[in-house]
């Protein structure tokens, strides 16, 4: 493998990083870890950048490759709690006064943790559609799931979510992950 | 909080993990893939070119006026070219430009561009009505949009991310033409980035005369910050190292060159005279330049990265 495939390597990572960051972060909690995490998904990524072929787009097979890395953390830390919410947000945005700054963390404190109540599958899901605004089609490469099961999937989680923040009614999320 | 509405996953789509975290964990991919390599240094196609630089420098240098891209204030306001050329079919001797390793074959109705030696187009020139560019705009996955002020022809410029193995940017450049557009797209890294701006920046396009800028331009490559004199010929391009030939270099130049630098944003941190560093404004990784007669020399650090 020549320089050129480590050059465009690199262009994916400077592309696709913060993607790539914000889907492991979420799904595992732990702003520690994430980094060691994103180098993996990019390392793997170059290791099997010579199957990489034109069946799907570069973003959607970088997540899938970051899904076998988080779910293989999740099991390890199944008899543990999965989601710490380590060091998370602890440099929330910096353009905001602090008084909505700490407001916002708080604000997505609570959100991350009613998305770290799903299980695994429900969360991918979330985080695929709601954050990372990816398409049916994408999700369904990503986890190597028919559309139809993302579709399903989706609903219950929508549905999960739904429970575990309290809300009544139908109301956004439903209109979010429609 | 109780409701999961847009506004709360908007800010979950905003966050923007922090920079310094980008630098190090880009670090530690570099390293590591480097060190799973072990594969020779590239070879240097470009070598067997070096004999061009100083023709090129002779039939280019009184007339290649250097243009200028990102908004760059020395050149002066002028009237837009008019632009003239014959509708379809575009024939292949429509088109010049100053890199004689490139040249262009026509495929139905579009012209195909070819490197020397190689099998693979690196890029094509076709005509595409306004509903059609616009559809090329929306449809690709386009993440810079600039027009390319002071090149020869009133030229607009995306940059595609493609989701290719050989290809890992898509350059596309449009070119009014009589109430169409010229479309050349140009692939990245079939085509290094000096080649790809060079050839649009010493384009001539049959029947209509090139404006010709009278004062240094610059680009940036990719999505870098970093800018590079338009007139340069890729020697070898490693992602930490670049050797260029200079195609027209003077003191004087070079002197306006460190200037740019310095008005991207990079602080000049060592050196005077023909070696300089610069740093960017994160501060954790330098660039020095370092001009050696017909060479532009570039060597990328990045702070307490472990050799």
């Amino acid at each position: 493998m020549g320089k050129d495939n480590q050059q465009i390597l690199m262009e994916w990572y400077d592309m696709y990083y913060e993607d790539i960051y914000r889907f492991i972060l979420y799904m595992i909690g732990d702003q520690q870890v994430c980094e060691d995490f994103v180098h993996d998904t990019f390392v793997r990524a170059y290791s099997a950048m010579a199957g990489f072929k034109h069946q799907s787009n570069v973003k959607t097979w970088l997540f899938s490759i970051a899904k076998h890395i988080v779910l293989d953390e999740i099991r390890k830390r199944k008899r543990r709690s999965i989601f710490s919410l380590t060091n998370v947000f602890a440099d929330i945005p910096s353009s905001e006064n602090v008084e909505q700054t700490v407001q916002n963390r708080d604000e997505v404190r609570q959100i991350l943790t009613e998305i770290s109540k799903l299980k695994p599958n429900y969360r991918m899901v979330v985080i695929l559609k709601n954050i990372e605004e990816c398409s049916t089609k994408e999700i369904a490469a990503i986890l190597n799931w028919s559309e139809s099961k993302v579709r399903k999937t989706l609903s219950r989680a929508t549905v999960a979510l739904k429970k575990a923040s309290g809300m009544k009614g139908g109301g956004q999320i439903e209109q979010i992950t429609r | 909080m109780s409701k999961l509405q847009d506004s709360e996953w908007e800010k979950l789509r905003s966050f923007v993990p922090p920079e310094e975290g980008k630098d190090s964990v880009r670090r530690r991919i570099w390293k590591s893939i480097r060190s799973d390599s072990n594969t020779p240094v590239r070879k240097n196609r470009f070598q067997w070119l070096l004999p061009f630089a100083a023709s090129l420098f002779i039939l280019i240098g009184g007339t290649l006026l250097l243009l200028n891209l990102n908004g760059n204030t020395v050149g002066e306001n002028r009237e837009e070219p008019i632009i003239q050329v014959e509708s379809l079919p575009l024939s292949s001797d429509q088109f010049g430009w100053g890199l004689d390793n490139v040249y262009v074959e026509k495929e139905n109705d579009r012209l195909a561009i070819y490197e020397v030696g190689e099998k693979v187009p690196v890029g094509e020139i076709n005509e595409v009505n306004e509903g059609e560019k616009q559809e090329i705009i929306q449809t690709h996955s386009m993440f810079v949009d600039n027009e390319l002020e002071n090149f020869p022809y009133k030229t607009e410029m995306y940059i595609e991310h493609v989701k290719m193995e050989d290809t890992a940017l898509r350059y596309h450049f449009f070119i009014p033409s009589n109430g169409k557009w010229y479309h050349f797209s140009i692939d990245y890294p079939k085509l290094e980035y000096a080649d790809i701006f060079y050839l649009i920046a010493t384009l001539k396009i049959r029947g209509t005369e090139p404006y010709i800028h009278d004062e240094p331009l610059y680009v940036t490559h990719g999505y870098d910050s970093f800018p590079f004199p338009i007139d340069l010929m890729p020697v070898t391009v490693d992602y930490d190292d670049k050797v260029y030939v200079w195609r027209n270099p003077s003191a004087e130049k070079f002197a306006l060159y460190l200037e740019k630098i310095e008005e991207s944003g990079w602080r000049r941190v060592q050196g005077a005279g023909k070696e300089n560093t610069f740093e960017n404004h994160t501060g954790i990784q330098t660039i020095t330049v370092r001009w050696e007669d017909d060479r532009l020399i570039y060597h990328s650090v990045y702070k307490n990265q472990d050799e």
